[in-house]
């Protein structure tokens, strides 16, 4: 099902344009990361999509109504965002995972039954419920993350965007979190755009890619399709190696040639 | 998110009693001696409209006209600064930010000078009301450049020029009509003394106030978290920033020119409380008010209980004794937390 089509969007910031022309079509269930360097508008593109930067030009279409055309309190029914900016905060697990609620609590009610019951099958589904009466600034970032995805689950959305979900977390937090929201974005029938900097973990995980140069897209499609030495050469100024074994491909900066 | 603990339940009800336990006593002290059941009668034909009416016209004005009066601006003031305070420091997510913050009191400050200078100080409220009202227009005209959108910084900035500019022409009206100037520094330390016939207005906005703030407060709690957050999470920042710095201000505006300026509550009471109760609005706003309203009593109180300290405006008390308070309070949740 198309979810969310970009036509001839341009984004940034004011006067500074950072993103042309961009064309692309998300369909549900699909996991499409964004392939950049830095500096590249990865962030920039992301925020455009959650609607928190007005496009300079084109449109954007979500669910086939304009992005512009929702109000925020809805957007945030159909968008969710995981990022790894970790806020030092005094609210437990349980109240920050709460908060995923917001949009869908009416401005004089408190959260209902069904409010709660969503918040604790997040946070099950997450695998946090334990941890529901800690405070949040408490815990591992591991296990913050997971309450960030919670709440991000608890919005029940239709799309969820991730920017650098793993950042600040060891390896085995950056597999297990990422196959956490994957396997909860295919069961619940979620698309995912992702911006993730690890190209090989990227590429574990995602159904797409998408190649982002100099604010423009050089690159788009299954992942198996569209990777090649070539394009990370072009988008990175460097050559690579493809490593593709039964059932994944790996990638490594040739330094030795 | 709004569910009540046991502790909270507590920690609510055991707060109220205590206000109302508070302001009884209160009521009983002074330098006429009038018994508890007679007060609790007067009260109740005043607040409630029927009694036992076993007191004589005499107590009657005493407890209610004088002290009756004079506590009620206590309490009003008290919640009110701290209401305000509470909204502050979250919609600027600074620990510092304090009601003051925009520029409210020097707007006060300046129109009450005024209003001294130009020796009608039978109008001094409504100078003082309308100085903090254009100093809250000036900042507003200063930092709309960009809106306020994300602009958590020019807004605060803003207010600290514009504070600066008005305290300024404070100085200068002050210097320029020295003969006047104790009355103007007298009024500038805060007292709970003056000005009674505004009770009814300064309930009505500080209940008002109170109300806007409780309405956002699921708002406030995601605001917590960082404006970009928040939008994230469905919050129409921009709006509901306006709405309440704006009724915020209204209310520190009228609690400023009725009282003074009174500092220490605004910006320590919420703090207390957060570490009390945790950071959910829903509890944080009305306890704050609650509290606040008790510091403010029980300094303007200790001006009246002990003569000595009479002659010193409730403002510095409030800082006297609120400061040290805070920091144990500030010790001991710091200790339980490690």
């Amino acid at each position: 099902m198309n979810l969310l089509s970009i036509r001839g969007l341009d984004a940034g910031y004011h006067a500074k344009k950072i993103l042309a022309n961009i064309n692309l079509t998300v369909e549900t269930g699909q996991f499409i990361s964004v392939i950049a360097p830095n500096g590249t508008g990865k962030s920039t593109f992301l925020k455009t999509i959650a609607g928190i930067l007005p496009p300079l030009q084109g449109e954007i279409l979500l669910s086939g109504k304009s992005l512009t055309a929702y109000k925020r309190r809805d957007l945030a029914k159909k968008i969710a965002m995981v990022s790894s900016d970790i806020n030092e905060n005094e609210f437990t697990a349980w109240q920050m995972v709460m908060m995923g609620r917001f949009p869908h609590i009416p401005r004089f009610s408190t959260p209902s039954a069904d409010d709660k019951a969503a918040v604790q099958a997040a946070m099950e589904d997450a695998g946090i419920w334990l941890e529901r009466n800690s405070h949040y600034s408490k815990l591992s970032q591991g296990e913050q993350q997971k309450v960030i995805i919670a709440r991000a689950l608890a919005q029940q959305p239709e799309l969820l965007l991730l920017d650098e979900p793993t950042a600040h977390l060891d390896i085995c937090n950056q597999y297990g979190v990422l196959q956490l929201i994957k396997n909860l974005a295919t069961r619940k029938q979620m698309a995912i755009i992702a911006a993730i900097h690890d190209i090989n973990l990227a590429l574990q995980f995602s159904s797409h890619l998408v190649f982002l140069k100099n604010g423009a897209i050089v690159g788009s499609g299954p992942t198996n399709e569209v990777l090649s030495a070539e394009i990370l050469a072009d988008l990175y100024g460097m050559t690579f190696v493809l490593n593709r074994d039964s059932e994944t491909v790996y990638v490594r900066p040739n330094l030795f040639e | 998110m709004n569910d009540f603990t046991m502790k909270q339940l507590l920690i609510v009800t055991g707060s109220c009693s205590l206000l109302i336990l508070a302001a009884l006593f209160m009521l009983t002290k002074g330098s006429a001696a009038i018994e508890v059941h007679t007060i609790i009668s007067v009260v109740s034909e005043q607040l409630l409209g029927f009694s036992s009416h076993d007191f004589s016209a005499i107590e009657e004005v005493i407890v209610w006209n004088v002290r009756w009066q004079r506590i009620a601006l206590a309490l009003l003031v008290g919640s009110g600064l701290a209401i305000s305070g509470a909204c502050f420091q979250t919609i600027f997510k600074n620990p510092l930010a304090d009601p003051f913050l925009l520029g409210v009191s020097s707007g006060a400050a300046l129109g009450a000078a005024v209003s001294i200078i130009l020796q009608c100080t039978q109008f001094l409220i409504p100078f003082a009301f309308s100085g903090a009202i254009l100093s809250l227009a000036l900042v507003y005209l200063v930092s709309r450049q960009k809106t306020i959108a994300g602009a958590g910084h020019h807004l605060l900035l803003a207010g600290i020029a514009c504070s600066a500019l008005l305290n300024a022409l404070l100085s200068a009206s002050m210097a320029l009509n020295a003969n006047q100037i104790h009355l103007i520094v007298f009024w500038l330390m805060g007292s709970m003394t003056n000005y009674m016939d505004s009770l009814l207005p300064l309930f009505f906005l500080v209940s008002a106030g109170l109300a806007v703030a409780m309405v956002f407060a699921r708002d406030l709690d995601v605001l917590a978290l960082g404006d970009e957050e928040a939008r994230f999470l469905g919050v129409d920042v921009n709006r509901v920033k306006f709405l309440l710095l704006v009724s915020s201000t209204l209310v520190t505006g009228a609690c400023v020119s009725v009282s003074g300026i009174i500092g220490f509550i605004g910006l320590i009471v919420p703090h207390m409380v957060r570490r009390i109760i945790g950071p959910e609005h829903f509890m944080l706003l009305p306890l704050s008010a609650i509290w606040g309203a008790l510091f403010l009593l029980a300094a303007d109180s200790l001006t009246r209980i002990f003569p000595p300290l009479s002659s010193i405006p409730v403002g510095v008390i409030t800082a006297l004794f609120g400061s040290p308070f805070f920091l144990y309070i500030l010790y001991v949740t710091g200790r339980r937390r490690q």
